[in-house]
């Protein structure tokens, strides 16, 4: 399992390397990642539902007991299968949408690979804390798919938007999974769900835990980044809808339900927030005229679906959850690739300028239908197998009630008609509009049959994904006998439920006139987008005001924050815990007395001048003195670098100042009183920090080592062997930190091309005005 | 720039290849004379430096010092134009180049181990100046001195830069 997380990460990489070269054909290489994953769970299916976890663990920091563990369980198993396989064919059918575009591949087939490896990545953490760093990178990735590469300010707000809500309730979240882990002594789910903690603090957890999952699955109200998202490419929505992103909040409460149903928020909450989504979702579905809102405010409402079944608490709602997950993960990524195949085929996904599109692409069609009869609950596919097991799951022992069951048979009621309407809305023909469908080409339309027959062929054969939805619910006590998935249980309560409400949604799609007029006569309702929307726009705003609050842009005040910081940290620390040295010889020779008063002189003599060149040429002696001190310390490499160093600084300064004002203007009193008093502070701890250092006199023991082991190396010179040899990492790093600082700086001064040279005797002459125009 | 029009101080003869390029007021005979007199021998101390390091003061660091400022005398000499004729190679090159010699040698050593890059010690005998020895952290001493040239020629391009957008 490891291996298969890296495998992605590395294909990541890959993808941004192949792309110049390979165009959206990157793509397929991508679909490599997720393909072996699916084909390698296949092959651990059979141990899986047979009740064998396979389990993994990736040792991270071992000191700080910080492992990932990875488990693949029933559960699991489920959502890797629709996590990898979705995945697969959504990069697949990527290569014929993305053909036409020429920046951005690479971008985006590594930021999709990477949002498959961090989905697959969450569904097998067996880690609170792994899950939520997964649970964040499938944020991080939407965000990143979803504003693309930023050039439209409407896909910037939606993943604005996405981000935020995503973030803020993920937030909220990572509280509650510390307060669990804390309260249950452990953080690794397995241990925690064999025995849950109890109490108020648990209720809490749970509570925060549930905020997360409420904002990862656009449940009510939170729901509006969703729709917003639609601006996305189609495969990526097609992922992030079908298999990845939403489907994380319905895995939490997938995983957590068996041991925290009883929680006394967990069924208000969620069935609460279901119900109202499923209804609401529904609702607005049906006033779309985009194909793709449509589908959208569609998974809205089959998210609240799945949640309600999820969230319930007993063997046949689970089972019915399970079952559902999958039966939506395939239908609605059937569905949108093929609103992905007619928008790029006609240049448009609005219902109302459709028109002909079932008689130029009929393969579209069937596989819309067979998505569509999946979505609406028809036999003989696995929505039908899910609905069903969902209806008799609330019918008989209904847990929160009747409401639940009406709220859920009008839902289905919306459903069904929320999908003849897309039927409707993308092949009926329409009098009096242009027909623009051009073929569907193959390359698009073999990706998409297969998730639609999947979805058929789990249908006709209920035992397989019996085995696997059973393995899940399997938590959950078999009350009143156990339920199987089937596609006859007989004329039973939920069959004619199922029939009333195919009725009703029928009536109701053929209602959509009278509907649409009697929508236009309910006053608008106080959007919860236009909300979000704002608190994004006063996080952004706050954002800058913070940073134009901190970043002044003066030189004199950025120092002085600086050296008050080490005053009053290190310096505080310094005193409190070492305390000021006493035993202190005043010097080993004359000379360096001699040194030191010649090192004063230049110091004040600095502080005093008046001009610019006498401050430095005194700065620069006082360093060439320091180096003197070496020397008679006995430290001729380190006096030789002082020397040099402090003649190139001269130098620069020289450069510099040709250029500048001769006189120093004097700064305010209130600020050099201010700058006395910082410059004194960190005076005193300078002095303090080097009597403390200079306190012992004993060589340490690897300083011995040094010496000795220096002929060894192959050299005599102790600081040379030591910089080049013993310690070379260091000399590696610090020379990077020079490497970056030149780059740094020069990036900012000079906006042209870093790797220009200066200019050569060969080159013409900049005309003066040209000079002047340079940034 | 003509002839004729050139003050009788500034010598007519290329002491420094690009020195002619910066104007006439700005030039100083003295300081191209004793570039063009000293240069050469600076960078010489500089390669002294750079291979004496193993066994005496010296290193690395020093070298790309020495040699640095060996290019900050040639660009106060004679111009921007001057400094580009006197560097080896853009300083993103320099900076690059040296930080792959320097990081390269320390995974050589991981991937390697140790004991063959150490093992190559090399012992030049130079005559009457003694021998020299040539290690494999010659090679990233060689990285250190292209990182601080190129730092000193990056700082001095942008001060140039500068001074351009002044003028």
């Amino acid at each position: 399992m490891t291996y298969l997380l890296a495998l992605h990460l590395l294909m990541a990489v890959l993808c941004v390397a192949l792309a110049p070269h390979l165009g959206s054909r990157t793509f397929a290489v991508a679909a490599l990642a997720p393909g072996t994953g699916f084909v390698w769970l296949l092959t651990q299916a059979p141990d899986v539902v047979s009740g064998q976890q396979v389990r993994a663990e990736l040792p991270w920091a071992a000191a700080l007991q910080l492992a990932v563990p990875l488990r693949l369980d029933t559960l699991a198993l489920l959502l890797a299968l629709l996590v990898t396989g979705v995945g697969a064919v959504v990069l697949a059918y990527s290569v014929r949408y993305f053909a036409e575009r020429d920046h951005g591949i690479g971008r985006t087939a590594a930021v999709m690979v990477l949002f498959a490896g961090s989905m697959l990545a969450l569904v097998l953490a067996d880690h609170l804390l792994a899950l939520y760093v997964a649970w964040e990178l499938t944020t991080v990735c939407s965000f990143l798919l979803i504003g693309d590469d930023g050039r439209s300010a409407q896909a910037r707000r939606a993943a604005m938007r996405a981000l935020m809500v995503t973030t803020g309730t993920g937030f909220a979240m990572l509280f509650g999974l510390v307060l669990l882990g804390e309260q249950a002594g452990s953080y690794r789910i397995s241990t925690i769900l064999d025995d849950p903690p109890q109490g108020g603090v648990t209720a809490t957890a749970i509570t925060l835990i549930l905020v997360g999952v409420l904002g990862k699955s656009a449940q009510v109200p939170l729901h509006p980044w969703l729709p917003a998202a639609m601006v996305a490419a189609t495969p990526v929505s097609a992922y992030l809808h079908a298999a990845a992103m939403v489907k994380a909040g319905l895995y939490l409460v997938a995983r957590l339900a068996p041991a925290f149903a009883d929680v006394v928020t967990w069924k208000p909450v969620l069935l609460t927030a279901g119900v109202a989504t499923m209804l609401l979702g529904g609702w607005r579905a049906l006033a779309q005229t985009d194909l793709k809102r449509l589908l959208a405010f569609g998974t809205i409402a089959q998210l609240g679906f799945i949640l309600v079944l999820l969230a319930a608490g007993t063997r046949t709602a689970a089972l019915a959850g399970a079952a559902m997950l999958l039966a939506h993960g395939l239908f609605k990524s059937t569905l949108f690739l093929v609103v992905g195949v007619i928008d790029h085929e006609a240049g448009t996904r609005d219902l109302r300028e459709l028109s002909g599109v079932r008689r130029r692409a009929p393969a579209l069609a069937v596989l819309a239908v067979l998505a569509c009869a999946s979505m609406a609950g028809l036999p003989p596919t696995l929505g039908y197998l899910g609905k069903e097991a969902a209806l008799t799951a609330f019918v008989a022992p209904a847990p929160g009630g009747l409401w639940v069951l009406a709220g859920l048979t009008v839902g289905s009621v919306l459903t069904i008609a929320y999908t003849l309407r897309f039927l409707w809305g993308a092949f009926a023909d329409r009098p009096g509009v242009a027909v623009r469908m051009q073929r569907a080409p193959m390359s698009s339309v073999v990706p998409t049959a297969a998730v639609a027959l999947a979805g058929v062929a789990a249908g006709c054969y209920p035992h397989g994904v019996d085995v696997l939805a059973s393995g899940y619910a399997s938590a959950y006590p078999a009350v009143g006998g156990s339920y199987h998935l089937s596609l006859w249980h007989g004329l039973t309560t939920p069959l004619l439920l199922s029939l009333l409400t195919l009725t009703a949604g029928t009536a109701l799609h053929l209602a959509r006139g009278p509907l649409a007029a009697a929508r236009g006569r309910i006053p608008a309702t106080p959007a919860a987008q236009t909300g979000q929307d704002r608190a994004a726009a006063i996080l952004v705003t706050g954002a800058r005001r913070f940073t134009g609050l901190t970043q002044v842009g003066s030189l004199p005040t950025y120092l002085v924050v600086i050296l008050a910081a080490v005053a009053a940290g290190p310096g505080m620390m310094l005193l409190l815990r070492v305390g000021v040295p006493t035993d202190v010889r005043l010097w080993d020779t004359p000379s360096q007395a001699v040194v030191v008063a010649g090192l004063t002189a230049a110091v004040v003599g600095a502080v005093a001048a008046r001009r610019r060149l006498t401050a430095v040429i005194l700065v620069s002696a006082a360093g060439y003195l320091v180096a003197a001190l070496f020397v008679i310390h006995g430290a001729p490499d380190l006096a030789l670098t002082q020397v040099l160093v402090e003649t190139l600084t001269l130098l620069l300064f020289v450069l510099v100042l040709r250029r500048m004002p001769r006189g120093m203007r004097v700064a305010p009193a209130p600020l050099r009183a201010l700058g006395v008093v910082v410059s004194g502070i960190v005076g005193v701890f300078a002095t303090l920090v080097t009597l403390a250092v200079g306190a012992r006199h004993a060589p340490s023991r690897s300083a011995q080592g040094y010496f000795r082991r220096a002929p060894e190396a192959g050299g005599t010179d102790v600081v040379s062997v030591i910089l080049s040899k013993f310690r070379a990492l260091d000399t590696l790093g610090e020379v990077t930190v020079l490497a970056l600082a030149a780059t740094g700086v020069a990036s900012l001064v000079l906006v042209s091309g870093r790797m220009g040279r200066p200019p050569r005797p060969g080159d013409p002459q900049p005309a003066p005005d040209q000079a002047e125009a340079q940034p | 720039m003509s002839e004729e029009r050139q003050p009788v101080s500034v010598p007519t003869q290329r002491l420094l290849s690009a020195a002619d390029r910066q104007p006439a007021q700005r030039r100083a005979l003295l300081l191209e004379v004793v570039t063009r007199v000293i240069h050469p021998s600076v960078m010489v101390v500089g390669v002294y430096l750079l291979l004496a390091g193993l066994h005496r003061t010296g290193g690395g660091f020093s070298a790309g010092l020495v040699i640095g400022l060996g290019l900050v005398l040639r660009r106060l000499a004679g111009g921007p134009h001057e400094l580009g004729a006197a560097a080896p190679a853009p300083p993103g090159v320099l900076l690059g180049g040296g930080l792959t010699l320097a990081a390269g040698y320390g995974a050589a050593g991981v991937v390697f181990s140790d004991t063959l890059l150490k093992s190559y010690t090399w012992v030049l005998h130079l005559g009457p100046l003694g021998d020299l020895d040539i290690t494999g952290s010659l090679i990233f001493e060689v990285g250190i001195v292209a990182i601080v040239v190129g730092l000193v020629l990056d700082v001095l391009r942008t001060l140039g830069a500068e001074e351009e957008r002044e003028r």
